[in-house]
């Protein structure tokens, strides 16, 4: 079960002479029931690999199969499109209707739902991103913050009941309690067997909920593992561009000054017991 | 600091309050009073909602108090006359870079600004050389933006500020959707503008490691100014923090636990590098 790309590649405007290769290769598979991270440089491909795996963007060449039915007609990129919910990178332009519920509403009536059942499951979807709808279901969606017009956003995808959800960077913009909202919806979310990828510059967000980490460097899967594998191999992050977790780096920098400590993804408290005891050990 | 102290506020809100049309009578802003000094980087925080965005828009005139007064680089912002005065003066870079980006090409969208300034030719290529190389915009100058990636358009926003030399730069949340290293190239840019051009930066963010970063933090919550003052001293009223969605970063944690474990960093440590050298100093 999962979203599986094989050999993928994608190119904007291909036949012209601004055609510009923006992935390439990419073997990656979403599981059902994961939480799969994907980090990189702004520009790397993160958001367009996000739209081939959704089927916003069909991919230049390669295979892609969903729960190993390989999607190559427009009924598989429908059945694809069905199974995959979206959360595009600024969400709160995904919003058009002139009231939150109507908002919300638009993605399970065109799957066929109405009356009370409809109604319900505004509600739910609603009070799942931690949005009373007695509150805001009367609002219009251009009324609200930023934050919440991303969560009424994820509302309306979750309303359509994905079975693989693609977030493009969801918590940039927002606030801690708005964070941590996400991160239980999301938990949720995998122990109902969904699978969920999410693009992230934070590896705090990563250390809590990512069972793997896939590093996208121009175009390519440079990196892709289990989190700790992934945080600690600090010279490929670096071709990558990017910067260990905060206190990896810490060890890191201590051990090529000269210092004996194992190089581990691991708490505040723990990572100063290393430090602790290997400057003990440096003194003797 | 002190020096800055002394210096005359650039910005100054005196009792601002602002409620959006539609906004059932709910101010998003309520008796904001702050004064900000020349040359500070001053921080402002609080939890979507809160009226971040507000009070950015307010500083460069593109809302007007419902009551209340806001003076920037000395002009009254409710007054049409000193409009084009402040826009010149006061740069934003807004949260989303699709609502600013005019230009056709990268390099012709940072000169939009110069340009409407009627400066002359050789001073616009320069100010436009100047932005699109501290943005890292320089390979990209002639792609067009709407191939851009959404973090690359945020720093093309940011470039077009920069390119107007303001005395005051509001930046509303102009970090968020960009990866590690560039966050911390902004935040390092920011200092720069600061130091080396005496220019007054006011930087809306959620991100911990970018208040400890400035002189000073406003914090504000449902519309009020909650607190003001050194983003430490912010973070040592814990309550008030974590209400208001504020948790010190692991390195944070990881130097109070060094602390109690008898390993005292000289100064703030606020990057890894700066850590583990001080780290280091103390075998």
């Amino acid at each position: 079960m999962g979203i599986a790309l094989k050999g993928v590649g994608f190119t904007y405007l291909p036949g012209t002479p601004i055609a510009r290769d923006v992935l390439s290769s990419i073997d990656l598979h979403l599981h059902a029931g994961e939480i799969l991270c994907l980090m990189g440089r702004t520009g790397s491909g993160k958001s367009t690999l996000l739209n081939v795996m959704s089927g916003l963007l069909g991919a230049t060449c390669g295979e892609i199969s969903l729960d190993g039915e390989n999607i190559n007609d427009r009924a598989g990129t429908r059945a694809l499109r069905n199974a995959a919910g979206v959360l595009l990178q600024s969400s709160e332009m995904q919003l058009f209707a002139e009231s939150v519920e109507k908002d919300v509403a638009f993605g399970p009536r065109n799957l066929g739902q109405s009356g009370e059942e409809l109604k319900q499951v505004v509600r739910d979807s609603l009070a799942a991103v931690g949005l009373d709808p007695e509150v805001y279901s009367s609002r219009s969606p251009f009324t609200l913050s930023e934050g919440e017009m991303r969560r009424v956003a994820l509302a309306g995808v979750l309303a359509m009941r994905p079975r693989y959800l693609l977030m493009d960077e969801p918590t940039s913009g927002l606030d801690l309690p708005g964070r941590r909202l996400l991160y239980a919806i999301l938990e949720g979310l995998r122990e109902n067997g969904v699978g969920v990828l999410m693009v992230t510059h934070d590896w705090e967000e990563v250390e809590l909920l990512a069972n793997r980490v896939a590093v996208l460097s121009q175009g390519h899967i440079l990196l892709e593992g289990e989190k700790e594998v992934v945080a600690t191999a600090t010279c490929e992050l670096a071709s990558a561009g990017l910067r260990p977790p905060a206190l990896v780096a810490v060890l890191f920098e201590l051990r090529r000054m000269g210092l004996d400590l194992p190089i581990r993804l691991s708490s505040p408290v723990e990572t100063a017991a290393i430090i602790a005891a290997a400057l003990e050990g440096a003194v003797r | 600091m002190d020096a800055q102290n002394a210096a005359a506020p650039i910005v100054i809100c005196d009792d601002v309050s602002f409620i959006y049309p539609g906004g059932e009578g709910i101010p998003a802003l309520d008796g904001i009073s702050l004064e900000i000094a020349e040359g500070e980087l001053m921080a402002i925080a609080g939890l979507n909602g809160s009226g971040k965005s507000t009070l950015c828009r307010l500083l460069n005139a593109l809302l007007l108090p419902a009551r209340g007064k806001v003076i920037s680089c000395g002009l009254d912002t409710a007054l049409p006359e000193n409009l084009f005065e402040i826009r010149r003066q006061v740069g934003l870079i807004m949260q989303n870079p699709d609502n600013q980006i005019v230009g056709p090409t990268v390099e012709e969208d940072v000169a939009f600004g110069p340009e409407n300034l009627a400066l002359r030719r050789d001073e616009i290529h320069a100010r436009v050389e100047e932005a699109l190389e501290a943005m890292h915009l320089t390979a990209l100058r002639e792609r067009e933006p709407h191939l851009l990636s959404l973090g690359e358009k945020k720093r093309l926003a940011a470039a077009g500020a920069m390119a107007l030399r303001p005395r005051v730069l509001v930046s509303d949340e102009s970090t968020s959707m960009l990866d590690a290293p560039t966050r911390a190239e902004t935040i390092s840019l920011f200092k720069r503008l600061r130091d080396e051009q005496g220019i007054t930066v006011i930087h809306a963010t959620h991100r911990p490691e970018e208040i400890l970063a400035a002189d000073r933090v406003a914090l504000l919550g449902s519309g009020r100014l909650l607190f003001e003052g050194s983003p430490h001293a912010l973070f040592e009223k814990v309550e008030l923090s974590e209400a208001h969605g504020l948790r010190p970063t692991a390195l944070y944690h990881l130097v109070r636990e060094l602390e109690q474990r008898g390993c005292r960093l000289p100064g703030t440590a606020l990057e890894a590098k700066e850590v583990a050298e001080g780290l280091w100093a103390l075998r």
